[in-house]
């Protein structure tokens, strides 16, 4: 159900994933993106929270620690394999586009 | 100059643009909301600002679930990171505001958004509103089988205007129902081509609007036909009921949220808040029923023993006393006047009683007013259906000028073809039906008269 559910990451998606190669905490995971694609891609807290849950629910993520109010999470084998499953979409997208429409321009 | 402000609320929890933009405009007005309660939202005075509201759901969280929720404790961090501060909070629904002029949006996935919509909406507004239909249709289903089998019973009853308030909350829950439908199928459709939840628009708060100033309507036509048919010991016993259904509707309020600050469990909350419903109804219905019967006391005035029995020291007046009808005097009287029914059939019970030397008079009358002349057939048949349904009466068609009535019958009694004449008779009028039981008067012309005259206009 979970893997249906993610079958496709959205941008916010992956860069939530990527992110948590390393242990962050929520913030943490807003300013990364926000730094990392030159704030072309934005997640709002509402968003974020929600996707962090759904994430530790499929198993993609788990929650490391808890400060306070403040909550830290790590990807899990599951989460890295849902990620690098994302990019080998995309990277055959890109190579359709590459092959095919290189072809329609000759 | 006021510092707050109540409204009344009448977005849907799934509106979440509606609330962000009226919240907005009253923001930009000088109004920042401050809380929301069972019915109102508050607003407190402050200074005109263009500041952003934002809605989010947290469908893990209810209206009993105990505070601090660690679930809304994470989201508030999370917003915090981003500028957005709590402000209020409605079941699901979690209110932010952010100060800065161009914020993070507080969601940037319609996706995500529309799936935590629909969560929330399971959650409780679906749910209840499925309960609530299928008891409207239980409602409406009882209302016209009676106004099939018993048309009188529902069209005489007291609670004849408010009894359409099941009309209203079917057509209010199914409203609501099949327009959040539509709006989730328009939603799913535009967020699987890339687009934002679909608008919910002006148009259902206008419904749920025009649906609650017709409940009110019928509560005032309730109240207004209650004082008209029973009179002042019944309209102040509603008062009195009213002003206690909303102090109980209160005290819950208050008792769910006192233990959900406490950090009750959600399930310990819901058991103890409808404990303390359950009492408190038990204390309104049994302390309005006291009411009730201490104001007629109040109303009905002194009473003294004579002979072994109750006597009234100033009894009501009465359209037709047997002083009327014997044309003496009596020193000891005890009367009874009830009034029910509706605004448009009414109806009066009347019964005196009287010691003549060691003996007891009795007067019996009901006289039911009609307020529409297509009623008659219908009030005539109860009446004489009240006696005859058991096979033993019948009421047989008798002169009606001795009582300057327009028709008038006479009740007999027996079986097998023996039939004996009682006192007892219904007389017409075009605008009323009065039976009225002489058993203890001699029936003579000038007593016949005396009783059309009185009781005709009466």
């Amino acid at each position: 159900m979970a893997r249906e559910k993610f079958q496709t990451l959205t941008e916010q998606m992956f860069y939530i994933l990527l992110c948590l190669g390393r242990e962050r905490c929520g913030a943490d995971v807003m300013a990364w993106i926000s730094e990392t694609t030159h704030q072309r891609v934005a997640v709002g807290p509402g968003t974020l929270y929600n996707l962090l849950e759904q994430f530790l629910q499929a198993g993609y993520i788990r929650e490391t620690k808890v400060e306070g109010r403040k909550r830290s999470y790590v990807i899990t084998p599951a989460g890295q394999e849902a990620l690098e499953a994302e990019v080998r979409r995309l990277r055959t997208l890109t190579a359709d586009y590459e092959t095919y429409a290189k072809e329609g321009d000759a | 100059m006021r510092d707050r402000k109540r409204e009344f609320g009448t977005y849907l929890i799934f509106d979440y643009r509606g609330v962000e933009e009226h919240l907005m405009k009253m923001a930009a007005r000088g109004w920042r909301l401050e809380k929301i309660g069972p019915y109102f939202w508050t607003y407190r005075r402050a200074e005109p600002a263009q500041v952003t509201y934002a809605v989010t759901y947290l469908p893990s969280v209810s209206q009993f679930s105990p505070e601090p929720s660690a679930d809304r404790e994470s989201l508030e961090d999370l917003c915090a990171a981003a500028g957005w501060q709590p402000v209020a909070e409605w079941a699901q629904m979690q209110i932010f505001v952010n100060e800065q002029s161009d914020p993070v949006p507080l969601e940037t996935d319609e996706s995500v958004r529309l799936e935590i919509i629909h969560r929330s909406m399971k959650k409780n507004f679906l749910p209840w509103n499925v309960v609530a239909l299928a008891l409207a249709l239980v409602m409406v289903g009882l209302q016209i089988k009676t106004l099939l089998t018993d048309p009188y019973s529902l069209l005489s009853s007291t609670n004849l205007f408010t009894s359409f308030v099941w009309e209203l909350l079917l057509v209010l829950q199914a409203g609501n129902l099949l327009w959040y439908g539509r709006w989730l199928r328009k939603s799913r459709r535009s967020v699987a081509q890339g687009g934002a939840c679909a608008d919910v628009g002006p148009g259902l708060r206008r419904f749920n609007l025009v649906i609650l100033w017709l409940v009110l309507a019928l509560a005032a036509l309730f109240l207004v036909s209650t004082l008209l048919t029973t009179g002042a010991e019944i309209g102040l016993f509603m008062a009195c009921y009213t002003a206690g259904l909303v102090l109980l509707i209160l005290l819950v309020d208050r008792t769910r949220r006192a233990l959900k600050r406490r950090g009750t469990a959600r399930g310990l909350n819901i058991f103890l808040t409808l404990l303390v419903d359950v009492v408190l109804a038990v204390v309104l219905v049994g302390s309005s029923t006291w009411l009730l019967f201490s104001s007629r006391g109040l109303f009905n005035g002194e009473t003294y023993h004579y002979q072994g029995q109750t006597w009234d020291a100033a009894p009501v007046s009465l359209p037709l006393t047997v002083e009327d009808l014997t044309g003496q005097h009596y020193e000891h009287v005890r009367r009874y006047d009830n009034g029910s029914g509706s605004l448009l059939i009414r109806e009066r019970s009347c019964r005196e009683t009287v010691l003549d030397g060691e003996d007891l008079r009795i007067l019996d009358y009901d006289i039911t007013t009609l307020a529409l002349p297509g009623l008659y057939d219908l009030a005539l048949e109860h009446c004489q259906s009240e006696w005859t349904d058991g096979g033993y009466y019948a009421w047989t068609e008798t002169y009606p000028a001795p009582w300057g009535a327009e028709a008038a019958y006479q009740l007999r009694w027996g079986s097998g073809g023996s039939w004996v004449t009682r006192p007892n008779y219904i007389l017409c009028w075009p605008d009323r039906v009065v039976e009225i039981s002489l058993t203890d008067v001699d029936l003579t012309p000038e007593v016949m008269a005396a009783v059309g005259e009185k009781l005709g206009s009466a």
